[in-house]
């Protein structure tokens, strides 16, 4: 409970909180004020217009830093940057998209997470904060689209041990989606552990720091096939059983792949620079 | 009713990749259809385009006779089942089961009563009051199935369900879905990559590759009749062999040449190939392993044994011939020695044709 809602509580004599969710109607006997930074305010009774404008005015009056929300800490930079109390408990950040809100998606995410630790960002997106490993993206992702129907992307932050890094995370997790998006094809669960390459290369190019030189292949499934083949291991066999494609068939693709880039990935050092040409490419 | 209809179906992803091309199937209303493939064919794609849960790029699908294209996936009357799926830990099973009829309003009795149905079932009546950690992987799964039955949906589409079990579970369980979707008498659409799965639970079988259908039929008919060099290595294991021949007449009947040794083709095959224009050209020749049988010194194809793999009644016989692996199937009392020369040959009964060029078999 933070100080704005303290006083407005004494001042209207009813139960006032936060609401993060941008589609919630009020029921009757509620009233929703616009706060400030995409924050809203449900009141627990009716209010008449001149106790909304007056409520409006102290809300625009109070400063944002007196708003302490986990909504607030996701999408304020400047809150908590220099907050560097520790957590209480290491979280990673679940930011989880669905392209059809329910009352069924709502249903789920609380019945697997505490549901403190769930903000409703909009219609199509929640944030968790997530502490335990009780339930796999990959189960929640299955559950939500087979009981609520609907499909559904989860993208999973870093660890994160401080206030302070909160808001970079969610920032980090709005960048993975993009990325995730491009390089990853089968991207309905997006770790950051597994992004880091891409993470760096795309942080490079915003630098301006990257200027790869790199020869484009222009063959989807040459490129697949590398992809495929890094996934592996390096690992011939392997690749060529996932791919169901003859050995030869993948010593000729990777050869064809040598004359156009230059790179034999079979080598761990030509593997890592085709890796990142290929990353340079496709993030622009 | 429930029969789907996928015409000129195509799907390509953000990124530009065409996952999904051209694709058209006709499922019958209670069949039991699976897509097989390679990792990266398809399969998941064209199932999550019939859910709703991925948008079609072109074409239309039809559930029953109403186009559902523009359709949520809630209001196509189907339920889904997948290899990652969670149970709430915290929910008995009976709660578990009733998790998605409660959201849907359902009436408290009506859920007894789905739930009391499909626990029958699935035989998990007794199980209706634990928890999901009192129950091991076979029973969390029928707990899953449960879940997608009390739906009472028109269509079930399950994606690769058995995958996480292990491999004693994973048969039993097989056995369970082909009796269950004789006592439900709903439509299956099933995806497998697994070719054993596919030719023991389907009515029928939609080989996928590369994104293209490559043949739909009855298990049988793919197994003896493959349409293309692709459906004849990917369904049988051991895999088929393949070996160039040339097809040439002589008295009156086609032979097949390999290495300068002659098989005479049936006569049903004969007049394929003359009808095909084949005669005097180079093809493919694939035998099945369990059609290749050791003969007797001075007949068939002269080898080298370089593996005998025991497999209690029969054993896999791994040979060379011109510098190529090939592999035969023959009884389990059969008393090889590596290294050993062996004459071979094939049941010209059971040799399939395949134009170089096209891969298509020439005997449809
Ligand atoms: N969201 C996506 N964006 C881009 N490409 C994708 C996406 N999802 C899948 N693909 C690509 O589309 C192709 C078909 O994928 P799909 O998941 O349908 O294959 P599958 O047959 O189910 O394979 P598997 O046996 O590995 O599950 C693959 O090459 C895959 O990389
Ligand atoms: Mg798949």
């Amino acid at each position: 409970m933070n100080a704005l809602l303290q006083e407005l509580q004494t001042i209207l004599g009813c139960k006032v909180e936060w609401i993060k969710s941008e589609q919630l109607k009020p029921k009757k006997d509620q009233t929703i004020i616009n706060g400030s930074n995409r924050l809203k305010i449900l009141v627990h009774r009716s209010l008449s217009q001149v106790e909304i404008s007056l409520i409006e005015k102290l809300i625009e009056n109070s400063s944002i830093s007196y708003i302490q929300s986990e909504f607030d800490i996701l999408c304020d930079p400047n809150g908590y940057k220099n907050d560097d109390r520790a957590l209480k408990y290491p979280l990673k950040l679940w930011r989880i998209l669905y392209r059809d809100s329910s009352e069924e998606v709502a249903e789920i995410l609380k019945s697997s997470f505490h549901k403190d630790h769930i903000i409703n960002m909009n219609g199509n997106e929640s944030v968790v904060f997530v502490m335990t490993d009780e339930i796999t993206p990959y189960e929640l992702l299955g559950v939500l689209e087979s009981e609520a129907l609907t499909s559904v992307r989860i993208i999973i932050s870093n660890s994160i041990a401080r206030a302070s890094s909160l808001h970079k995370a969610y920032l980090d997790t709005l960048e993975l989606s993009e990325l995730g998006k491009r390089i990853k094809e089968k991207a309905q669960v997006i770790k950051y552990e597994d992004m880091l390459f891409p993470m760096f290369v795309s942080q490079l190019r915003k630098a301006n720091g990257l200027l790869l030189n790199t020869n484009p292949v222009g063959d989807s499934e040459l490129e697949q096939t590398a992809m495929i083949f890094l996934e592996n291991n390096l690992n011939i066999t392997e690749t060529a059983n996932k791919l169901f494609i003859h050995r030869n068939t993948l010593i000729y693709r990777l050869n064809k792949l040598e004359n156009i880039t230059g790179y034999d990935i079979r080598k761990f050092n030509d593997a890592i620079n085709y890796y990142l040409g290929y990353l340079a490419d496709q993030i622009k | 009713m429930a029969n789907l209809t996928l015409k000129n179906i195509n799907k390509v992803y953000e990124n530009g990749f065409m996952a999904v091309k051209d694709v058209n199937l006709e499922i019958a209303d209670k069949e039991f259809m699976i897509f097989v493939g390679p990792s990266g064919c398809g399969k998941t794609t064209t199932l999550r385009m019939i859910a709703g849960l991925e948008e079609i790029t072109d074409g239309d699908l039809k559930i029953g006779d109403e186009l559902v294209n523009d359709i949520a996936p809630k209001d196509r009357n189907i339920a889904m089942v997948f290899q990652n799926y969670a149970l709430y830990p915290h929910m008995t099973v009976y709660d578990n089961m009733a998790f998605g009829l409660k959201l849907k309003k359902t009436p408290k009795d009506e859920i007894k009563e789905s739930i009391n149905k499909a626990a029958k079932i699935l035989d998990i009546e007794q199980l209706l009051t634990r928890k999901p950690k009192q129950l091991s992987g076979g029973q969390r799964q029928r707990v899953a199935l449960g879940r997608a039955i009390v739906r009472k949906p028109e269509v079930f589409l399950m994606d690769e369900p058995l995958s996480n079990l292990d491999a004693k579970l994973r048969i039993q369980m097989r056995a369970e879905l082909i009796r269950l979707h004789s006592e439900l008498q709903t439509t299956f659409v099933y995806v497998t990559h697994d070719q054993t799965e596919a030719m023991t639970m389907g009515t029928r079988i939609c080989v996928m590759n590369d994104g293209i259908i490559q043949q739909v039929a009855d298990p049988k008919t793919i197994y003896n009749k493959p349409a293309n060099l692709f459906v004849a290595g990917f369904i049988g294991a051991p895999q088929m062999n393949f070996i160039s021949a040339r097809l040439t007449e002589k008295d009156n009947e086609i032979v097949a040449v390999i290495e300068g040794s002659e098989i005479k083709l049936s006569a049903e095959s004969a007049s394929k190939v003359k009808a095909g224009n084949y005669v005097g050209k180079d093809v493919i020749v694939g035998v099945r392993p369990e059609n290749i049988k050791i003969v007797g010194e001075g007949t068939g194809l002269k080898v080298k044994v370089e593996v005998i793999e025991l497999l209690g009644s029969d054993s896999n016989i791994y040979f060379t011939f011109r510098g190529k692996q090939y592999i035969a199937k023959e009884d389990g009392s059969i008393d090889l020695k590596f290294g050993q020369e062996i004459n071979i040959a094939f049941d010209n009964e059971k040799i399939h044709l395949f134009d170089k060029e096209s891969e298509l078999s020439i005997l449809l």
